[in-house]
């Protein structure tokens, strides 16, 4: 970034907005993802649309790639600067303007964090739904780029289900509004198409989000295994009887002895193989029926203990627990790395065996904390960064998991993104023809690829694809009979 | 089931059919069951495919409440299939028509469950395409959660087949309800949304409640369904009054040559819309907000605009020719699309 656009951004924003320092810029080197790094050119901090739209305009007319970051919480590299990229923080755009509860939508600004949304709802009666494991610090700018899901969009639905309408800045700096009050799209959801794309497509300056009436009640059940393969059963055995909980979620040995080191511990007992929280809410008889349900599912099972909550605290303490899983991973590893692939519930039992082959042969020790429900795994690969061998293991046992994910009928990422991390990994999921379709959208919003260049997608090919007419079978093999 | 040799087999001859249409200069229409057909005035040389004989299984594994079917499968013939295993799809279009799936994911359908349910739209997983541009293409994956690249699931439900040929769905399934019952009143539109509100504030979600408005009716209807366990169902056909046994939607049939509208509004203007929508039936969600009607030629575009200004989204379904709605600020957006997919423009 030269001087001339440095003063043309400062006159956008003000001076006091636009850091070049060096030191300064460090710390937007990475988000959570910390594999990659890579300074920005420098960083801009709009205050309103308007200032968004004055920026991208300079950035686009000196040639200078850019990029919307909010809390940098994102776990695959989607907000870490590439190739002398200038990041756009949106921290500054952080009011909730109007909770309109006949609509029930709340109007935000991107920089807003998620649960603070839950928390100025609450005394309305409604809640937002998805909410990540980061949702003390992840921004609802962030969770609109990566559409972020968490333990209750099992029954709730991910963040694209709960955003209607958006007002969004092109790559070309005008201000469009995708999706209406309504949440219908008159025809091809575009509003849809810009949730999820990391961050490549359009920027978000003002979010109407989704409310939804607070269950009027919720109860928690706590189930304790000496087998996780028994565990991963009962998973499948409750989705089976037709209930569909709030949340169904499941730590292995591992991940329970880490959580148990932290500063929530539940006391579980001795030599665990894996826990089960499952939450039901919904009308009070409703509950009640489907809580008792699952208790006899799982007693059905080989299971050591089941427990529900007595109380709320006992309800929150188990929940605080489970959510700080990742960050407990730092009490028995200088580091850890976090995987997300997704598999069909019914192949969870097959899917926790391979990847426990896997660490066993690449010697690397993976704790399992992950949305049983939904079929989301988050296998924890705990490394020292210091150890160089280690990395190299580490980040190949990672796509070696995604490998076994998309082999099983599943995908390399339910919530967490491609990003940098698996930009590779996409020629798993997708040929070269179905990544062709999705340039081809990239292309149509940023014809000049200058809107966070080089996430999402691998590079392209020059391979002959034998598949790029006919293309692959759907299912993959694995989910046909 | 259909094995993938057949599936492939059908493929290519769609992709066959796609080079005579170019070579000939026409364009391609694809049938479903034709409920929901736009026939422009003064069509182009056009050469209908129809779909329907695309109807099987693709895979389905109860336990993961997901199902791939192709196309041409009609939603009520899937929904038999799943209840053999306690499941379905929870789509009923207000007038009671039948759709194949596909038409329903083209066409972006929605019906009186949405409420309780939540859309169509939402449950469509991943799509099997065949583009003049890129060939046969999979989008999304046959697993709940997914954002592995781009969600391209979304620019072809409610594109009517401009980019391409959807031959599979794979839907998210629902159980079931282990109970229901179904309620309706008739009075004043202030009295039934009264009632509407009373029942809201008794539970959520309902899994419907409509209000359906007919010009050859005195008063509004208001409909309303509950889905959940027998304990609730009992407690609610104990307190609220005796239930009625079937859907009491549609009493009589769309009135043939009108146009018909879809879409939603916002939840605030639901008693509005009811009140200007003149002499043509209509079918309102009260949760959601979603709606389907008939109106003349001449009062359907001046019931697009009043719904437009008030940020609803609209479509016509048919009888009535219109081109895809974009955006303005969308359309160049929109063109590049279309040339990468379609290149030829051999469809819609």
């Amino acid at each position: 970034m030269n001087e001339a656009g440095v003063e043309e951004l400062k006159q956008a924003v003000g001076p006091d907005f636009v850091l070049t320092d060096s030191m300064d810029l460090l710390p937007y080197s990475c988000d959570a993802y910390t594999l990659a790094q890579e300074a920005p050119a420098a960083v801009v901090l709009p205050g309103n649309t308007a200032e968004v739209q004055d920026v991208v305009r300079v950035l686009r007319s000196h040639h200078v790639p850019f990029l919307a970051r909010g809390a940098g919480t994102s776990l695959s590299g989607g907000a870490t600067p590439l190739n002398g990229t200038v990041i756009i923080h949106l921290s500054r755009m952080n009011r909730i303007i109007d909770i309109d509860t006949e609509n029930q939508v709340v109007v935000v600004e991107p920089g807003v964090v998620n649960a603070d949304i839950t928390r100025a709802l609450a005394p309305l009666g409604f809640f937002y739904a998805p909410d990540p494991s980061s949702q003390q610090a992840c921004t609802i700018g962030g969770n609109f780029a990566e559409n972020s899901g968490g333990p209750h969009c099992l029954k709730y639905g991910v963040t694209v289900n709960h955003i209607v309408m958006a007002e969004t800045v092109t790559s070309e700096g005008e201000r469009v509004v995708l999706g209406n009050l309504a949440g219908e799209p008159d025809a091809i959801d575009w509003l849809g198409l810009a949730v999820g794309s990391e961050g490549t497509l359009v920027i978000a300056t003002k979010l109407w989000l989704r409310i939804t009436h607070k269950p009027s009640e919720s109860q928690t059940v706590l189930a304790l295994f000496d087998d996780v393969n028994e565990a991963s059963q009962a998973v499948s055995a409750v989705v089976a009887a037709g209930i569909i909980p709030a949340a169904l979620e499941m730590m292995d040995r591992l991940a329970i002895y880490a959580v148990e080191k932290g500063p929530y511990r539940v006391g579980y007992p001795e030599n665990l193989a894996a826990v089960l929280l499952i939450e039901v809410d919904g009308e009070s008889r409703e509950v009640h029926t489907m809580a008792t349900r699952v208790q006899v599912i799982l007693q059905k099972h080989l299971v050591r203990e089941v427990r529900l909550a007595a109380t709320p605290e006992e309800k929150n303490l188990w929940w605080a627990n489970r959510k700080t899983a990742f960050g407990a991973m730092g009490l028995i590893s200088p580091q850890y790395y976090v995987q997300d692939g997704v598999i069909p519930r019914s192949r969870l039992p097959e899917a926790l065996e391979r990847i426990n082959e896997i660490g066993r042969r690449r010697d690397v020790r993976i704790a399992n904390v992950f949305h049983a429900g939904d079929g989301n795994l988050h296998p924890l690969l705990l490394y020292d960064e210091h150890d160089k061998e280690m990395v190299r293991r580490v980040v190949d046992a990672g796509s070696e998991i995604l490998a076994v994910c998309v082999e099983l009928g599943g995908s390399i990422t339910g919530e967490h993104g491609v990003g940098i991390e698996k930009r590779e990994d996409m020629r798993r999921q997708f040929t070269e023809s179905e990544l062709a379709a999705q340039r081809a959208l990239k292309h149509a919003f940023d014809p000049i690829d200058i809107l966070n260049p080089g996430k999402l997608l691998p590079t392209a090919s020059t391979c002959h694809d034998e598949n790029a007419v006919i293309g692959t079978y759907p299912g993959r093999e694995s989910t046909g009979e | 089931m259909k094995v993938k040799a057949d599936i492939l087999a059908q493929e290519q001859e769609l992709l066959a059919v796609f080079a005579e249409v170019r070579r000939d200069n026409q364009t391609l229409r694809v049938e479903g069951l034709g409920h929901r057909l736009q026939r422009p005035a003064g069509e182009p040389a056009t050469r209908s495919y129809s779909l329907t004989g695309w109807n099987d299984i693709v895979a389905y594994h109860p336990a993961d409440l997901v199902v791939t079917v192709e196309a041409g499968m009609s939603v009520k013939a899937l929904n038999r299939i799943l209840a053999e295993h306690g499941q379905w799809i929870p789509l009923t279009v207000a007038d009671g028509q039948d759709d194949t799936v596909g038409g329903a994911v083209s066409a972006g359908l929605d019906g009186i469950w949405r409420g309780g349910y939540g859309s169509f739209r939402d449950r469509v997983l991943g799509l099997r395409v065949l583009t003049p541009g890129f060939g046969a293409i999979q989008v999304g994956a046959a697993v709940v959660k997914n954002v592995a690249g781009y969600n391209l699931s979304r620019l072809f439900f409610g594109s009517r087949g401009t980019l391409g040929i959807i031959t599979q769905v794979t839907l998210k399934v629902s159980p079931l309800p282990q109970s229901r019952r179904y309620w309706a009143w008739e009075g004043s539109l202030s009295e039934m949304s009264a009632k509407a509100n009373d029942l809201m504030g008794w539970a959520t979600p309902w899994a419907g409640i409509a209000f359906i408005a007919d010009p050859s009716q005195k008063g509004t209807r208001l409909w309303a369904a509950w889905h959940g366990v027998a304990e609730t169902v009992d407690y609610l056909a104990a307190t609220k009054e005796p239930g009625s046994p079937d859907l009491p939607l549609m009493t009589r049939p769309w009135k043939p040559g009108a146009v018909t509208l879809k879409g939603a509004v916002p939840r605030k203007t639901v008693q509005d819309v009811i009140g200007v929508w003149e002499n043509g039936l209509l079918a309102v969600e009260w949760q959601s907000g979603g709606f389907l009607g008939t109106l003349s030629e001449e009062d359907a575009p001046r019931m697009e605009n009043w719904i437009r200004e008030r940020s609803g989204g609209v479509a016509v379904l048919s009888g009535l020719h219109e081109d895809l709605p974009v955006p303005p600020a969308l359309m160049p957006i929109w063109k590049r699309l279309k040339d990468a997919y379609d290149p030829q423009a051999i469809l819609g």
